[in-house]
């Protein structure tokens, strides 16, 4: 399951919202940078809950977990190797 | 002849229909696709509309939520673990940097808030959204009773954890996990301090904030003070914007693109901000006010709260017609320097010093910039025009330095923004501390004028675009309910300022 199709296409959106149209790649920066700010990060997280079950109130919650579609795609995989434990 | 003359009564009729709708301002149709015979309307939107009849209550509820999870989501970080007892400031970031704002500016920013608040004598205070406790663990061991609400769990835990660190006996302070507008329990007129500090930015809309201020008012006892702090000045918010985007600026981005971020920045600010004129109008329709002090914040750091934030004091009783009338002087006539205004309290001794329209320093170079880059032919990089602010001239006043002046020469010095000038400009008056007759007595600030005004006009939508994609649609719908099918418009803007004339329409 790739799941970074799913967040590309959410990510796409946040940045659409804010008509930045500038290039993403998987390791581009997304709050660091300031493409994003903290309203966009809680969508995130917010979406990370919902769709994929990430409990943050577990596995804690970093800027640098969300700043990146590479970085999303590992908080998840993170997450869901804790819950098969 | 002109296109007025030729323009078809058929727009007057589509104009005059979107006119009536509530959320119309003003309308003008345009016939741009002379091939097809479509029209578009441009239509200039009522703010008010905008912000109260386009929201209900469950998006308002989704907000809040949205803001409780950015807190407690801080608060599961690495900034919030490592927090110094007492002072946990994580999630304080410089819009500049997008870091951290330095501690020490922080905490200069902690003390003069408990300076202001101490300053009114609180004995019994509600506090609405304490947070992590930067003001309640400093101001409730002065306190007979301090109650405390914030609606983010998390936050209240760190809280209490505090709390229990520290130790002692914290039998005067109650923590309420609730929402601002929630006043379950809180019974009528029993405190006499109410403090709402760093937290109206986060209120959905202006409804809800009207809403939590009104709740504040019935809970606040005759002769009380509610003090809300930490405000987002909505005048200044475009001096804001420049002043952010000019900072993260490439030298080599141009001045119109720049404007454009500026533009941006402002039209997409999730935030609730707030003019001055709001307290001054809300306090105006409210017998038991007897009128908003709005204050510029206290502190010699220079950074966005000193230069955009304000603090506001409400208090409950006394009337309007009680403050003191004063001759004031325009400050522009002369420009003094503080060099010329600390000689002047010095060997003048004057009873009283009343100035107006004081240039602000810690903006002065913010208005430069945002000068530069409206002008008509805005030519040039950010690059340069960040050169020629580095040596610019400047003669306004930093605020710290005329409380020093009046200090230093044995005067009481007050400051406001109720002026609301876009340029952050601020009106100042001394009077000598020996003269005790005019002792605690309010004077009659200039004020912007707000009678007739709905509150919703001072402050901005926090999240319009979604609103303006709404009532686009609502127009829309409007027209073609309401129009025969070629008179309908295919399309809808929404613009500051309507269009000009651009092209007369066949027949």
């Amino acid at each position: 399951m790739d799941n970074k199709i799913a967040i590309r296409q959410f990510v796409r959106n946040l940045l659409a919202q804010k008509s930045d149209d500038k290039p993403l790649s998987d390791d581009s920066s997304l709050l660091i940078s300031g493409r994003l700010d903290s309203v966009d990060a809680v969508e995130i997280v917010v979406m990370l809950e919902e769709k994929f079950g990430v409990d943050f109130a577990e596995i804690g919650f970093d800027q640098t977990m969300v700043d990146s579609v590479d970085s999303i795609d590992s908080t998840i995989r993170s997450a869901q190797t804790l819950k098969e434990k | 002849m002109s296109s007025e003359a030729e323009k078809p009564s058929q727009f007057d009729k589509v104009e005059a229909l979107l006119g009536q709708h509530p959320g119309v301002l003003a309308a003008k149709v345009l016939c741009e696709d002379s091939t097809h015979g479509h029209l578009t309307a441009y239509v200039v939107p009522r703010n008010e509309y905008l912000g109260a009849a386009l929201t209900d209550l469950d998006e308002e509820r989704k907000r809040i939520q949205k803001w409780r999870k950015t807190f407690d989501l801080m608060q599961m970080g690495k900034e919030a673990a490592t927090a110094e007892l007492g002072f946990n400031i994580a999630g304080w970031n410089s819009s500049y940097t997008r870091q951290p704002i330095p501690a020490r500016e922080m905490l200069d920013w902690v003390e003069s808030t408990v300076a202001h608040i101490s300053s009114l004598r609180p004995q019994e205070i509600l506090e609405i959204g304490c947070g992590t406790g930067l003001l309640l663990l400093r101001i409730a061991p002065k306190c007979k009773r301090y109650v405390a609400t914030d609606f983010a769990p998390a936050v209240l835990g760190k809280l209490r954890k505090q709390m229990n660190q520290i130790g002692g006996s914290w039998d005067s302070v109650e923590l309420l996990e609730r929402s601002a507008d929630n006043f379950d329990s809180i019974v009528d007129g029993s405190f006499d301090t109410i403090v709402i500090n760093s937290v109206t930015q986060h209120f959905p809309n202006v409804s809800y904030l009207i809403r939590v201020m009104e709740g504040a008012l019935r809970a606040l006892r005759p002769g009380g003070n509610l003090f809300i702090g930490d405000v987002r000045s909505l005048p200044l918010l475009e001096l804001y914007a420049t002043s952010v985007e000019m900072y993260q600026a490439p030298p080599e981005l141009s001045l119109a693109e720049l404007r454009e971020r500026i533009d941006r920045r402002v039209k997409q600010q999730e935030q609730l901000v707030i003019s001055p004129a709001f307290f001054l109008a809300f306090a105006n329709r409210n017998q038991k006010l007897s009128g908003a002090e709005i204050r510029l914040k206290r502190g010699h750091s220079d950074n966005e709260l000193t230069r955009f934030r304000y603090d506001v004091v409400l208090h409950a009783g006394g009337n309007q017609n009680e403050r003191i009338d004063v001759e004031w002087r325009d400050w522009t006539v002369n420009e003094e320097g503080i060099k010329d205004i600390r000689r002047m309290l010095k060997d003048n001794q004057p009873d009283r010093v009343a100035v107006t329209g004081i240039r602000n320093a810690r903006v002065e170079k913010d208005g430069m910039a945002r000068e530069r880059v409206l002008s008509a032919n805005a030519i040039g990089t950010a690059g340069e025009l960040k050169r020629e602010l580095e040596v610019a001239t400047t003669s306004g006043i930093e605020p710290e330095e005329l409380f020093s002046a009046g200090k230093e020469n044995g005067y009481r010095v007050e400051l406001s923004w109720a002026s609301c000038h876009s340029s952050g400009s601020y009106d100042a008056f001394l009077s000598k501390m020996d003269d005790g007759s005019e002792t605690g007595k309010l004077i009659k600030w200039p004020q912007l004028s707000t009678s007739g005004e709905e509150l919703a006009k001072f402050t901005n939508v926090p999240g319009q675009n979604i609103f303006k994609e709404r009532l686009i649609q609502q127009l829309l719908s409007y027209c073609n309910e309401n129009l025969p099918q070629q008179l309908a418009p295919i399309a809808l803007v929404l613009v500051d300022e309507l269009p000009s004339d651009k092209k007369a329409s066949p027949d």
